[in-house]
């Protein structure tokens, strides 16, 4: 055994981490993959689990909520991962310019990043208020009757949507920081050349950033399919559950109705719809990923 | 070397799985001695610790903390610790604590939960502890209250606290219309027709104050139901079609829904009620005049400037009365491991001593017989929320483990109703046909 004390070191450091995934994330996945295939109230305990095989599954898929959860989320995802992308991307070239107050900017950006989602879920509320709202007050001014937003079927996801805008600042900060890895001396042969500014953006920015737009999309993804805690404590669901994302129903599968196997089976198939969809982007990232160095490969 | 890590990790992995499966079968029943310093209890000079548990009271000077330090002063066999949870976490923390065998030896159950939570069995029935013990009659507290908490004749829960529902009205807004306040010959149909005297609108035809709320809160819609000589399923919640969907319940439904629709409604809709921050702020504001709930929104009109008052729930068109009494009681874990310490504990927490300090501060009433009549005797408010509890029954969810299902298409039905997107009979066909399918199941 060579390094033997030294690797037994190393291994005692990563003990702490080792142990914490085991206990806290490889565990209990392991466990919610066995209850997906179990009936299990909780509260009778652990002795009162029930193997079911494939019936939790089978149920699933004749499950009305579950096609409209996945209908809420899909929709949402589909229009929310693009939307949040290319505004804080915008958003991102624009406090990358050079110009005085440029930090305050980026203070006032990031500031909603980083209060709670139910602080901002609370305050979001009173601002889709429909009576005394700030959204629909500003709406009366230019003779415009807004909607009941949280209130109604036909806009309350869409309301959501909207909200999330305001809370891209870590997508933003992860954006500014690719821009400024961007050389400048790329920009400055591409002006030589005669190259304007949204051909440089396209043609040298857009390459140059492309790993980042990788990551964030990556996360996107799975943040957009996992979204919770906003329809958690603004709609719950509602109205006639034009806003049951799949993570709250699974939520209230679990821990309303105490249906801990049909819940965990649930988690497994959302784990495969965003492992799906991740291994599609990452698929497809040779075609459009460039990293700064790989030509040496070739 | 990567054999070695991975063995390791399996090894680390089947201890948890095994320890986690070890401790839940622990739990179950035998009362072997794990923890150390936990003995079988009485007279071996050794200390019982009980754990018991309620939502809110968090603050230090919690009435529920000052009993549990009172009885360990008079208990010296016994050390007992309060562990109260946040409201909004309570449920999921003791489930999931009873789960792990790890809950509390007694804990405070809501009405809504009784049968769920006996049905599970993990509720300890008291009759035989109490028929052992000379000490202690029930019939100290009131029998409503009492009932409660007996379900298949066994009686699981000792009453804490309860707020019958009752008819609050806003006494600034009838004198505004001059209108003369409620009175205990009223009936449902006496109530819509002051209500619509007691809605305003303003110059544009907007409506800013309501005479009634129409709440989609299922309790006043069951009393309105019972009224109406029906429910929303049979006795034992086993059957919802001819119930939910039956010819009374639609006439009814399309009688109580009516009143929150439509320009000319006398009841907030649900959404305007949320735009105007909940029927207890829009009553306190003067923008509703009747609401029928619980005693527990007397804190917070107390502390408002409304000038309000409370009535007996209005009668039925045949002079039938009906109400529910929202309560919670506490339970003895079934798979704790000193129960006869618990029930010393548990009737400590309902004695007349407990019953007394909480109903001091004013919040609750005292659910013992003595007490209720002093308060009955000195508090105007508090009669007709008191004589409400002689028409309480028992809704669906006290009588079935099938509540959840028979309320969540209910409650859909009557959504889907309030919003336009369907007829009342089709809805609660529909909701009628969704439950008996998944009962069956």
């Amino acid at each position: 055994m060579r390094n033997s004390r030294s690797e037994r070191a190393g291994y005692l450091f990563i003990l702490p981490w080792f142990l914490g995934l085991l206990l806290f994330t490889l565990g209990p996945m392991l466990f919610s993959f066995v209850l997906s295939f179990s009936k299990w109230d909780i509260i009778t305990g652990i002795g009162s689990i029930e193997f079911v095989g494939l019936d939790n599954f089978k149920a699933i898929f004749h499950d009305e909520l579950f096609y409209q959860s996945l209908k809420v989320t899909f929709i949402f995802a589909l229009v929310s991962v693009p939307l949040y992308q290319i505004v804080s991307l915008l958003i991102a070239l624009l406090l990358n310019m050079r110009t005085r107050g440029m930090k305050l900017f980026r203070l006032i950006y990031f500031m909603p990043s980083v209060i709670p989602a139910v602080a901002v879920s609370m305050m979001w509320i009173m601002i889709f208020n429909p009576e005394y709202g700030i959204l629909n007050r500003a709406l009366g001014w230019f003779g415009i009757q807004g909607p009941a937003w949280l209130q109604d079927p036909s806009y309350a996801l869409g309301a959501l949507i909207v909200m999330g805008i305001w809370g891209v600042g870590n997508t933003i900060i992860i954006y500014l920081s690719g821009l400024q890895g961007v050389p400048e001396e790329l920009h400055e042969a591409a002006q030589l050349d005669g190259a304007g500014s949204i051909r440089r953006f396209f043609s040298v920015t857009m390459p140059m950033i492309s790993p980042t737009i990788f990551f964030n999309l990556i996360m996107g993804i799975i943040g957009g399919f996992q979204y919770f805690t906003q329809a958690f404590v603004m709609t719950n669901g509602g109205p006639l559950n034009s806003t049951l994302f799949y993570n709250l129903y699974l939520y209230n599968k679990a821990f309303v109705n105490y249906e801990m196997g049909y819940a965990s089976a649930l988690s497994w198939i959302l784990f495969a719809i965003i492992l799906f969809f991740t291994l599609i982007v990452i698929r497809s990232s040779s075609m459009w990923v460039y990293y700064n160095g790989d030509d040496d490969r070739d | 070397m990567r054999k070695w890590s991975a063995s390791v990790a399996f090894v680390l992995l089947f201890s948890v799985i095994l320890s986690a499966c070890s401790s839940g079968s622990g739990s179950k029943g035998n009362d072997s001695a794990q923890g150390s310093g936990s003995s079988d209890g009485s007279g071996s000079g050794k200390v019982v610790e009980l754990k018991f548990t309620t939502w809110g009271e968090l603050s230090a000077d919690s009435v529920e903390k000052k009993l549990a330090d009172e009885f360990n002063a008079s208990h010296p066999g016994i050390k007992v610790t309060f562990e109260p949870v946040p409201g909004d976490g309570y449920a999921t923390k003791l489930t999931t604590s009873l789960a792990a065998g790890q809950a509390p030896d007694v804990f405070l159950i809501g009405e809504g939960d009784y049968f769920k939570y006996v049905d599970k069995g993990v509720v300890e029935p008291l009759d035989e502890y109490i028929s052992q013990d000379s000490s202690f009659k029930t019939d100290m507290f009131q029998q409503d209250l009492l009932n409660m908490g007996k379900i298949g004749g066994k009686l699981y829960y000792l009453p804490k606290d309860f707020n019958p529902l009752a008819l609050w009205y806003n006494k600034r807004m009838f004198d505004a219309a001059k209108i003369p306040y409620p009175t205990d010959d009223w009936t449902w149909d006496d109530m819509i027709s002051a209500a619509k005297k007691l809605t305003q609108k303003d110059g544009s035809g907007k409506i800013k104050e309501f005479g009634f709320n129409a709440t989609k809160w299922e309790y006043p819609i069951y009393i309105y139901l019972w009224l109406n000589g029906t429910d929303i399923g049979n006795e034992d919640g086993t059957k919802a079609e001819g119930f939910m969907n039956s010819e009374k319940t639609v006439a009814a439904m399309e009688k109580y829904v009516a009143l929150a629709q439509g320009d000319d409604r006398v009841s907030p809709t649900p959404q305007d009620t949320e735009t105007l921050g909940g029927d207890s702020s829009m009553f306190m504001t003067d923008k509703l005049a009747m609401m029928i709930t619980g005693r527990w929104v007397k804190g917070d009109l107390d502390k408002s400037d409304v000038q309000y008052g409370s009535a007996l729930i209005p009668k039925g068109a045949n002079g039938e009365r009906a109400s529910i009494i929202a309560a919670a009681g506490w339970a003895m874990n079934a798979n704790g491991k000193h129960k006869k310490e618990a029930y010393e504990l548990m009737k400590w927490l309902s004695g007349t001593e407990a019953q007394k300090s909480r109903s001091e501060k004013g919040q609750v009433l005292p659910a013992t017989v003595a007490e209720l009549d002093q308060v009955k005797s000195t508090e105007v408010v508090d009669k007709p929320v008191i004589e409400m509890m002689d028409y309480a029954k028992k809704p669906i969810s006290m009588r079935s483990a099938n509540a959840p299902t028979f309320t969540e298409e209910f409650n859909k039905a009557v959504e889907k109703v309030l919003l336009n997107k369907s007829t009342v009979k089709d809805a609660l066909d529909e909701a009628a046909k969704n439950v008996d399918s998944k009962i069956a199941k």
